[in-house]
């Protein structure tokens, strides 16, 4: 069975495809923590931050309705926890509506509130969109190997990553064969066949695991995946990454004064 | 004198819950010989291999290539003998392809430029050159299967144990991978239910049976005898079938 893959694009040939994966991630993180320090009543200085953007999902060459597609499957959540903002943030009322005992108003400062952290939400969403379209999900975790991220955590992510699709097929399958026997069934039923099915498709996994394990021992696993640094760090990575952030820290400050 | 590459005496294996695996069998298998292990379900095929390679502790002794096979010995063991698991998605864990091959290599300390050059090697022999960089997950049924056998190869060992070749591969794939093995120098171990891959790629079958070997011969004599085969829940191969019923 095929699934859309997390990281869809990523094994591209552009430039951001070919820079080593901890330069990326460096530059990425310092340009979204760049963005987000810019206080409410300041939304102008986000054009340039959005050109910027824009510039380098286009230079991906991953066509731009995706893009688009894959960073606004995120912005219902932003909207989720933003949505009360204008309505709690106390400041100076532009509408009011009374409803009985309850008064509801938007505020002036509730409303620049909810504008900014609107804005820099979509910067830091499509900015790890570029992240991920550009960088597959194994490189992106010896970039943050390279940075001295835990190897019990990278390459539990690592597997984790790696048979996801694995047990999905299985529990695909298992659905499938579930369903060519229900025949319009209870909703007690529904429940009890779905929850077997939840706990075959654990022992499974567990099984499984322990095969792997076997798999990892027959090949002289001694307790630690060891891997051969295929990335290394170019100056080119360092300049492309300095560039970029540099260039965003000089709009930060030119545009704030 | 060479040593037996397998030598196996009285091996008695029982699963946690009491289920007995292996009854006391004993086997002797000479460097570059094909063997086929055949039986029924649960005759203990998978259970024998797995013990070859040391990965569960059983009574009796196992010997390759004259090591015991005892956890101090286990990383000398696992240069010698090399396993291909029945599912592919078991054997495959890394990232990429490249990753998989090279992690026996790697484990066994090998120096960088020579990992390199044996992902190179082991891919090549298994025909999918090219393909370090891509990830199982990515791969045919019959192309995981291949790296399979390539992650055992870029270890460079001796003896390949290989359970159930040719499971859930079509036609052609499962031809590839015969064809792979009868060119194959190596001391070869294979637990199959495809008795006509056993016919085509090895020279000596054991039949076993409830965790005992039933018999023990030439594949050529042992896979055309229709009672003996009948008698331990077999059949014969496929090709023998049509002959017979012409």
């Amino acid at each position: 069975m095929k699934h859309e893959f997390l990281d869809h694009h990523s094994c591209g040939h552009s430039f951001f495809h070919h820079m080593h994966p901890g330069a990326k991630l460096v530059m990425v993180v310092l340009f979204i923590f760049t963005v987000v320090t810019i206080e409410p009543g300041q939304e102008r200085i986000f054009l340039p931050f959005a050109v910027l953007l824009l510039i380098g999902l286009l230079a991906t060459r991953v066509p731009i309705l995706h893009t688009l597609a894959k960073g606004l499957k995120v912005l219902p959540f932003v909207l989720m926890i933003t949505i009360f903002v204008p309505f709690l943030k106390e400041g100076e009322p532009v509408w009011n509506l009374q409803i009985g005992p309850l008064m509801i108003q938007i505020t002036d400062e509730g409303w620049k509130l909810f504008y900014n952290i609107i804005l820099k939400a979509n910067i830091a969403i499509f900015s790890v969109v570029f992240l991920n379209l550009t960088t597959p999900f194994h490189h992106l975790l010896k970039g943050l190997q390279s940075f001295g991220a835990p190897r019990i955590i990278t390459d539990t992510l690592a597997v984790a990553y790696r048979y996801l699709f694995v047990i999905t097929d299985e529990k695909d399958r298992m659905l499938l064969a579930r369903r060519s026997r229900l025949i319009h069934p209870s909703l007690s039923l529904q429940w009890k066949s779905l929850s077997q099915l939840i706990g075959v498709l654990f022992l499974r996994s567990y099984e499984r695991g322990e095969r792997m394990y076997q798999a990892m021992c027959m090949r002289g696993f001694n307790g630690v995946i060891v891997n051969l640094d295929e990335y290394m760090l170019q100056k080119k990575d360092i300049a492309a990454a300095c560039l970029v952030v540099l260039t965003a820290l000089l709009l930060r400050i030119c545009m704030s004064a | 004198m060479t040593p037996p590459a397998v030598q196996v005496n009285n091996l008695r294996f029982s699963y946690p819950d009491g289920t007995p695996a292996l009854n006391g069998i004993s086997f002797s298998i000479a460097p570059g010989e094909r063997v086929a292990l055949v039986g029924p379900n649960g005759a203990g095929k998978s259970t024998l291999l797995i013990l070859l390679g040391g990965l569960l502790q059983a009574d009796g002794a196992i010997e390759i290539f004259g090591s015991s096979v005892i956890p101090k010995n286990l990383h000398e063991i696992r240069n010698k003998i090399g396993m291909v698991f029945q599912d592919p998605d078991d054997q495959l864990f890394c990232s990429t392809i490249f990753d998989d091959v090279a992690f026996g290599p790697l484990n066994m300390r090998r120096p960088a430029e020579e990992v390199r050059q044996r992902v190179a090697a082991a891919l090549e022999q298994v025909g999918l050159a090219g393909f370090e960089h891509r990830s199982a997950f990515h791969l045919s049924g019959g192309e995981k299967k291949r790296v399979s056998l390539a992650t055992a190869l870029s270890m460079d060992v001796d003896i390949l144990a290989l359970d159930e070749p040719s499971s859930n591969l079509d036609p052609r794939t499962r031809r590839a991978i015969i064809r792979w093995l009868q060119k194959c120098n190596k001391t070869l171990v294979i637990a199959t239910h495809d008795l006509d891959l056993a016919y085509e790629t090895t020279n000596r079958t054991m039949i076993l049976q409830s965790g005992r070997i039933m018999a023990d011969g030439p594949t050529t004599e042992i896979l055309t005898n229709r009672e003996l085969l009948e008698h331990s829940n077999l059949e014969l191969p496929l090709q023998f079938q049509q002959t017979e019923n012409r």
